[in-house]
């Protein structure tokens, strides 16, 4: 019998969203638990550290370190120094699994999910972190305006197509990459602050709003009605907020365990731990070829019912726009 | 180091750049602000001022400056000549900034629009 595997995710998260699950990958059982640290760096690096070589793998919650941007490169300068804190447990930060799961997920959803994606008007509020999903939503006929700007900076700026965010993460990207997260995303405490309502009609003229659930949320408007949200990771009580928002489907990209969504470190760590590789062996065909073996597809939760729907559900017309969800 | 009349041609170069830019008045929407440059070491000063989506050049200091931006003349001129990004000498200490953490960004956002990739 296979040896169980143990993972261990360093999130810059809430320590209060902590929590412990065992999952099977390709017939291995993986243990996985969330330690988040406020916000701390310092206390992610240490903590690494303190890890490294207890667990097989060891996943990076709450930042991402490497920005693909078609086959532009970024990376965060916060979270190449985590990666450095281990020597002998690999540390990875999910961003590999989600330029393969991403675009699965959103090719799975125009294919099965309950919303027609054709001609859907998109929120992003951050693609230079998922730019394969970005580019998923362009294929699959949606028009999508990318809020990096508007919910990064502050800066009211809609970016409204692909070849106008190469440009400016080719102008910012950067640069950006190497300031303290923490000014450009929610972390520790941040995460739990109650929702500041930024660029509500954005969010008003989106028929999908779709990206980092954190920042999705930081800047959330009283109201979703009948509105689809593509995301990451979500808890149950997230799932009630946006639920008493109105909105009507949630989609995440990580399939649903224990009744929540893990995030794409957490499934890259159990990976490169049942597949026994150094994260730099890995290839995106070994991911998606893994996925595909699982039967992967993301969760597709009916909000107003809490549970996924039983089949493909049309859904119910919008106000003013003809019946696009 | 550079002098206080050189560095009032780099300004100005920089806020020609930036009013070249068509994408700057609908990114400065809303954001009217005083930024001040100071070289303590050249004993200049400067101001920039950010109105209406236009950016325009004048003498310092302004009373109420939304953002100063503090540090060594040459610098300070190498930053706005786009030879060396704001975000290196702001994480080594060598220039300070005295603003909110929002506009400090803002700010740095348009230095790296109007200079490019």
């Amino acid at each position: 019998m296979t040896r169980p595997r143990r993972v261990v995710s360093v999130s810059l998260g809430s320590s209060r969203r902590d929590h412990r699950a065992v999952l099977t990958l390709d017939g291995v059982e993986v243990e996985v638990a969330r330690r988040g640290v406020d916000g701390d760096v310092d206390a992610a690096a240490r903590l690494i550290a303190e890890l490294d070589g207890q667990v097989d793998a060891i996943g990076l919650g709450g930042l991402d370190v490497h920005l693909w941007i078609g086959d532009d490169h970024y990376v965060v300068r916060d979270g190449l120094r985590l990666l450095g804190a281990a020597q002998a447990t690999p540390v990875v930060d999910g961003s590999l699994l989600k330029r393969v799961l991403e675009p699965m997920a959103v090719r799975w959803l125009a294919a099965h999910g309950p919303v027609e994606l054709a001609g859907l008007p998109v929120l992003m509020v951050s693609a230079l972190d998922r730019f394969g999903m970005a580019e998923a939503l362009t294929e699959a006929g949606c028009r999508v305006v990318y809020g990096d700007l508007m919910f990064l900076a502050g800066i009211p700026y809609p970016i409204t197509s692909l070849p106008e965010l190469r440009k400016m993460a080719r102008r910012l990207a950067g640069e950006m990459t190497r300031l303290p997260i923490r000014l450009l995303y929610p972390t520790g405490t941040d995460q739990e602050r109650p929702p500041e309502a930024r660029h509500p009609e954005a969010y008003a003229a989106a028929g999908l709003v779709a990206g980092d659930f954190h920042l999705i949320r930081r800047f959330l408007p009283p109201r979703l009605d009948r509105k689809a949200v593509l995301t990451n990771t979500t808890t149950g009580e997230d799932r009630a907020d946006l639920a008493a928002r109105g909105a009507r489907w949630l989609f995440t990209t990580t399939p649903l365990l224990d009744g929540r969504s893990f995030g794409t470190n957490v499934l890259e760590a159990a990976l490169v731990a049942v597949l026994g590789r150094r994260p730099e062996e890995l290839r995106p065909e070994d991911i998606e070829g893994l996925l595909r073996s699982i039967g992967y597809r993301p969760a597709v939760v009916d909000l107003p019912a809490g549970r996924p729907p039983a089949g493909r559900a049309a859904p119910g017309p919008m106000p003013g726009d003809g019946g696009r969800p | 180091m550079t002098g206080s009349a050189e560095m009032a041609e780099v300004l100005a170069r920089f806020a020609e750049q930036f009013n070249r830019m068509p994408e700057m008045p609908r990114m400065t929407q809303g954001w009217d602000r005083w930024v001040v440059v100071r070289a303590r070491d050249a004993g200049w000063t400067h101001a920039l001022r950010v109105e209406g989506g236009r950016m325009t050049v004048g003498p310092g200091p302004v009373a109420g400056a939304d953002i100063t931006l503090d540090g060594p003349a040459d610098t300070l001129a190498s930053i706005f000549r786009g030879e060396l990004s704001p975000t290196e000498p702001y994480l080594d200490g060598s220039i300070a900034v005295h603003s909110t953490e929002e506009d400090m960004l803002k700010l740095d956002v348009f230095t790296l629009m109007v200079w490019g990739e």
